[in-house]
């Protein structure tokens, strides 16, 4: 990895960029020579988190599904979710490839660390996570003023969300992900976190994967208050309707958002949560009707 | 009916009023465990308010429970079990090899297709069941026409050098729909995938038409045990069998005829639940003897049980999350099966 770094890092001492190094999210220091204008992302959430960084002009290669912000869509696609174009990432010769800790396949990162690319693990999971990872890539850009700003930005909406809704009488919430097999989320996913900002208990908070498959009789047993989902069919929720004894249904709180980046772990997040708050909150209202 | 059966492999079952009291007792079984399977819950439910909910009609949430989920859920597994088990039987019989089981000849595959073709294009509940439907029927249709010269031929097996072509047409058409599965599993979007894995491994949560497969499995019963001497002669070998007047094309296409409407049914219904057409046969043969008179009804109560069993630990084990009743089944299956094998000899 020296090897190869030290032709550029040689080319750039005549240039005024000092090296940069940051600590990642699995732990280790990447250290660059230079900022990085050459990023390759492998996940959506890292895509819009560079973007928001200021550095999506750096951004030469993404993964599938990087669709926001808009300007994402334009950049060349190397990867999906379970497979990395290995020989296409090589050719961009990117300063860097970020990756999602627990999302990109390890055996294929493992390969292009020893191509010699460097690596660097980002993983946002909690709505916290967002503003940090934005700043550390604005450190590796060399971006860090744009990204300290939107990061700040993001925060300080987060908590003037907080500050308005997150003490309002709690609601139950079943956040349905997909009706068959049916599948919620976890206490690890986003969407958890989110809807507790909202002043929402998620009813499957007690399980620890991000997205389990329960079943249909623990949902009734747990009674929820409202029941939410994001998909684009809304007749996904018409099942639920038929159970007029649950609160959700006697209150109309069968829900379906128009929130598409709800469970995107980055800035985008920000708008479909302001969504999801206001929705919460409606049907709070027609609770104490 | 005659006292004696014709095949005299293991002859446990003689009489038509023993197959009669084994049935009975099977059904008795099946019945328990089915009311067991619906008051058997999670750790939001107890059993007893389960009881009160079943007994006496009351809009509370343990009756939705009770009523609209568990006790469909239930009979629509026993029925799925039933047909995949019975036309395992016939299966094995039709192609004479003990490997055979509901899916040998392509069916689950076609339907596999279907459905999955459907989720990809974004359909619900019941056109993914249309999906299926029109798999099964496609790959049916396709066995029946590359095959109908094994399953018509009026000559002699022994006569003919076609006598493997049903089996190996079956095999190499569910290795095409298999690579078609594949190619969908691997460019299909990740939201899709949960719901088409779960479908290939069987699903019985949310089933549309939870009475059809049982009226389904009680039609083709009917049809099926009154041929079950011709069955017996079937599975000594053709020749044998037309010798004593029995004639192949008509048995061998009728066999196929209900054990594809069957395999249909169940998938159509559930998604491909495996393993208990191949084994619940198997284990039955072991246990009463090879006379299909007895074995056919015995195995879709036995497979009906099994897939009934199977569903519930699938559903109450790591409550509230769900396991894939497929594989639930090939955990408590196939431990049970090797020591039945292992026991025997």
């Amino acid at each position: 990895m020296i090897r190869c770094l030290l032709p550029i890092a040689l080319f750039l001492c005549g240039t005024a960029h000092a090296a940069v190094s940051v600590v990642d999210d699995a732990g280790r220091t990447v250290t660059l020579p230079h900022p990085a204008h050459r990023i390759v992302s492998l996940a959506p959430n890292v895509t819009d988190a560079l973007f928001a960084a200021g550095a999506g002009a750096y951004v030469v290669g993404t993964s599938r599904f990087s669709d926001h912000p808009d300007a994402a869509r334009r950049v060349p696609v190397v990867s999906d979710a379970t497979t990395i174009d290995l020989e296409r990432i090589v050719s961009l010769r990117p300063d860097i490839v970020i990756v999602w800790k627990s999302g990109t396949p390890a055996a294929q990162v493992d390969q292009l660390a020893r191509l010699g690319v460097p690596v660097f693990y980002a993983e946002t999971t909690r709505l916290a996570d967002v503003a940090p990872a934005v700043r550390r890539f604005g450190t590796l850009a060399g971006t860090g003023a744009v990204a300290a700003a939107n990061a700040a930005t993001f925060d300080a909406t987060l908590a003037r969300l907080r500050a308005t809704y997150a003490h309002r009488p709690r609601l139950k919430v079943f956040y349905q992900v997909w009706d068959r097999p049916l599948m919620t989320v976890g206490h690890a996913q986003i969407i958890d976190d989110a809807l507790d900002l909202c002043g929402g208990d998620n009813v499957f908070a007690d399980l620890a994967q991000a997205a389990p498959t329960v079943t249909r009789e623990a949902v009734l047993a747990r009674s929820p208050d409202a029941i939410v989902t994001t998909g684009a069919d809304a007749d996904t929720l018409d099942g639920w309707k038929r159970s007029t004894f649950l609160p959700a249904v006697r209150y109309g709180n069968v829900l379906t958002l128009d929130a598409p980046t709800l469970a995107l772990p980055s800035p985008s997040i920000l708008p479909s949560v302001v969504t999801l708050c206001e929705q919460l909150d409606r049907a709070r209202q027609r609770m104490a009707q | 009916m005659t006292t004696q059966s014709p095949i005299p492999r293991t002859p446990r079952v003689t009489s038509f009023g023993a197959a009669v009291r084994l049935w009975g007792l099977m059904g008795l079984l099946a019945v328990g465990v089915m009311l067991l399977a619906v008051l058997l819950g999670g750790t939001d439910t107890r059993m007893g308010d389960a009881w009160t909910a079943l007994i006496r009609p009351a809009p509370t949430p343990m009756h939705a429970i009770v009523w609209e989920l568990r006790l469909p859920r239930v009979v629509a597994a026993f029925g799925v079990g039933g047909l995949l088990a019975m036309s395992g039987c016939l299966m094995q019989v039709l192609v004479r090899n003990p490997l055979a089981d509901p899916y040998t000849l392509g069916l689950s595959g076609g339907a596999a297709v279907g459905a999955l073709g459907a989720m990809l294009a974004g359909a619900g509940t019941v056109t993914v069941a249309f999906g299926a439907a029109a798999g099964a029927l496609f790959a049916c249709v396709a066995v029946f026409v590359l095959a109908h010269r094994d399953l018509l031929s009026r000559q002699r097996a022994a006569h003919r050098d076609d006598a493997t072509d049903l089996i190996l047409i079956g095999v190499m058409l569910a290795a095409g729909f298999g690579a078609i599965v594949s190619m969908m599993l691997v460019l299909a979007p990740d939201r899709n995938l949960r719901g088409m894995l779960f479908w290939m491994m069987g699903d019985l949560s949310g089933v549309a038409w939870w009475a059809l497969p049982v009226g389904c499995l009680l039609a083709c019963l009917l049809a099926i045990v009154p041929l079950g001497r011709q069955l017996n002669l079937l599975a000594r070998g053709e020749e044998s069998a037309s010798a004593l007047g029995v004639r192949p094309p008509v048995v061998k296409s009728a066999i196929f005829a209900f054990a594809s409407l069957a395999t249909a049914v169940a998938v159509t219904t559930a998604g491909t639940v495996g393993f208990v057409g191949l084994v619940v046969p198997h284990a039955l043969r072991r246990l009463i003897g090879n006379d299909q008179r007895v074995l056919i009804p015995a195995s879709a109560i036995g497979g009906g049980i099994l897939v009934v069993v199977a569903d519930t630990i699938s559903r109450v084990v790591a409550d509230p999350i769900q396991l894939p009743v497929g594989a639930v089944m090939a955990v408590i299956g196939v431990p049970t099966f090797l020591f039945l094998l292992v026991h025997r000899r």
